[in-house]
């Protein structure tokens, strides 16, 4: 992140994070502080970490941590991605995989508000498609 | 991330739009940047880059979901969804010709980058992923899309594929469609009883029948699961995908301790038209001639030679009364070669005890023909006589019935 920055004397705008939000990022940073940082190797390492990032468990901490409202869990996400902490961002999107783990496409669209733009053949096209992988 | 004005030595990358086609996707390692097609975000709370890392800890089923929601939705979940398919590169190169599949000579490659950076031209549609997806999804009975141009340039890339297959290594099964032109069958190989774990057999019907998604119209159950403790379970999601079934070849084998055949009855559906009982015993024949199978045409057959000793074949049995009434033709192959438990030749039955047997297990208007290989202890003649007697059992069968009705 430093390395896209370039000028190291100017500030860093974060005109899309509210101070509550930052707070929530600033608490998780300083908890995780001593935390080993991923280091970027060969590919395929690249691949298994990446495996054994989506498995892992999440820390009690971190669960905790996370235990927020909806519209806060989104903004968290979005700092996350706009600072580039990716284990914030894997922790957040992580628990909105669990949200959304067992509701319907109305749900979701209506969770993430996406206009569905299907026509009702393509809908029922893509529903029988999927009776495969419904778990 | 931040703005990347202020870094002055370098300017700033102009970044187009580019629409990466979902199969060229499956190939990037994960972590690989891509950027996303368009999507009015104007209400949608979370940008797609997100929603795609969202969906990359979501489970298939979810997945599933979330593909229905929007088209933009649809190409992000379903990118994830391949990836998490790990039977794709079997049909993705399908045998050795299939190393040139990605190369530039490939039609199919050349008609996916022709769609790169075409505004507005949805990569869902075009056909190169109809094709691969077809392979993978279709639910047709037949396996095959013939007459659809994208199978056409499938054939037309790989002129010599004979067989799409797809193996898992440590279970040693395979799914595979014949060429026959049709690629209409579809051969479902089970071996090696040992290899198979109480939950490795769930795995096999869940990811055979889940990742291809067609209701079976053949299958070859050559090698039942012995000793398999939890058969009724494999056999009743097995049978989900046979309720379309035509053609069915299965070899249960009581002998060895195997289940009755009536463990897979379901595996006999009213559709079933050929059935072929390879290493049958004769309780076999008459317990499946029993069922209600009212499309059934062709019966081949084969017994064992010690089960004629062992078995009361030629005591008259209720189950003995015939119910297909459809079926036309009989072939019976003899008596296999050698018995497994004695290593010895099949001893002579006398013809006219098997036709007799024959006469009374199979309907009425039925026609036999027996293999000329039927050679037990070395009657060449033996085949013939039992047709024949075969015969003259059935008229004699007609006059008794004659003179009851008068």
């Amino acid at each position: 992140m430093m390395e896209d920055i370039g000028d190291v004397n100017a500030p860093i705008p974060l005109p899309n994070v509210t101070s509550n939000v930052l707070k929530k990022v600033l608490e998780y940073c300083d908890y995780h502080k001593s935390d080993p940082l991923p280091v970027a190797s060969d590919p395929s390492a690249d691949v298994a970490e990446e495996a054994r990032r989506r498995t892992s468990e999440v820390g009690e901490w971190d669960a905790k941590f996370i235990q927020v409202d909806q519209e806060m869990l989104f903004e968290i996400i979005l700092a996350a991605n706009y600072l580039d902490i990716k284990p914030l961002l894997d922790l957040g999107c992580r628990t909105v995989a669990t949200m959304i783990k067992g509701k319907s496409p109305e749900e979701i669209r209506k969770l993430f508000h996406i206009k569905n733009d299907f026509t009702p053949e393509e809908e029922a096209q893509i529903r029988r498609e999927n009776e495969w992988a419904e778990e | 991330m931040p703005p990347k004005t202020k870094k002055k030595s370098k300017p700033k990358p102009v970044i187009e739009p580019v629409y990466v086609p979902i199969f060229a996707d499956i190939d990037d390692e994960e972590g690989t940047p891509y950027t996303l097609p368009p999507a009015d975000q104007s209400e949608q709370l979370l940008p797609n880059e997100i929603m795609s890392h969202i969906f990359s800890f979501a489970s298939k089923g979810t997945l599933g979901r979330c593909m229905e929601t929007s088209q933009v939705h649809f190409e992000l979940a379903v990118k994830r969804l391949y990836r998490k398919i790990k039977s794709y590169d079997m049909i993705y190169e399908p045998g050795p010709q299939g190393g040139g599949w990605r190369s530039l000579s490939n039609p199919l490659f050349q008609m996916q980058t022709k769609f790169r950076g075409c505004p507005g031209a949805a990569i869902r549609r075009d056909s190169y992923r109809r094709a691969v997806r077809s392979l993978m999804f279709n639910r047709d009975e037949d396996f095959g899309f013939a007459g659809q141009p994208a199978f056409d340039l499938l054939r037309e890339r790989f002129p010599a594929l004979s067989k799409l297959e797809w193996t898992e290594g440590l279970n040693d099964y395979s799914v595979r469609t014949e060429d026959q032109g049709s690629w209409s069958n579809l051969r479902l190989i089970l071996s090696g009883p040992d290899e198979f774990s109480y939950n490795n057999g769930l795995s096999v019907v869940g990811r055979l029948t889940a990742t291809l998604g067609i209701p079976l119209s053949r299958l070859d159950y050559n090698d039942p699961i012995q000793g398999y403790e939890s058969l009724d379970d494999f056999i009743f999601k097995l049978a989900k995908y046979c309720q379309e079934l035509r053609i069915l070849s299965i070899s249960p084998d009581e002998k060895t301790g195997e289940p009755p055949i009536e463990c897979y009855r379901d595996l006999f559906p009213k559709t079933l038209e050929e059935l072929d009982l390879p290493d049958a015993l004769p309780y076999n024949v008459e317990a499946v001639l029993s069922w209600d199978l009212p499309h059934l045409r062709e019966l081949t057959f084969e017994l064992r030679p010690s089960s004629m000793e062992d078995l009361d074949w030629l005591e008259p049995k209720a189950t003995r009364i015939p119910n297909c009434t459809s079926l036309q033709s009989v072939r019976f192959d003899g008596f296999a070669e050698y018995d497994f438990d004695f290593d010895e030749p099949p001893e002579a039955i006398d013809p006219g005890d098997m036709a007799l047997w024959l006469s009374r297990t199979l309907p009425p208007q039925c026609r036999l023909a027996v293999s000329r290989t039927a050679i037990p202890n070395g009657e060449e003649d033996w085949a013939r006589q039992v047709e024949e007697r075969y015969l003259e059992q059935r008229q004699l069968e007609r006059e008794e019935s004659r003179s009851t009705a008068r």
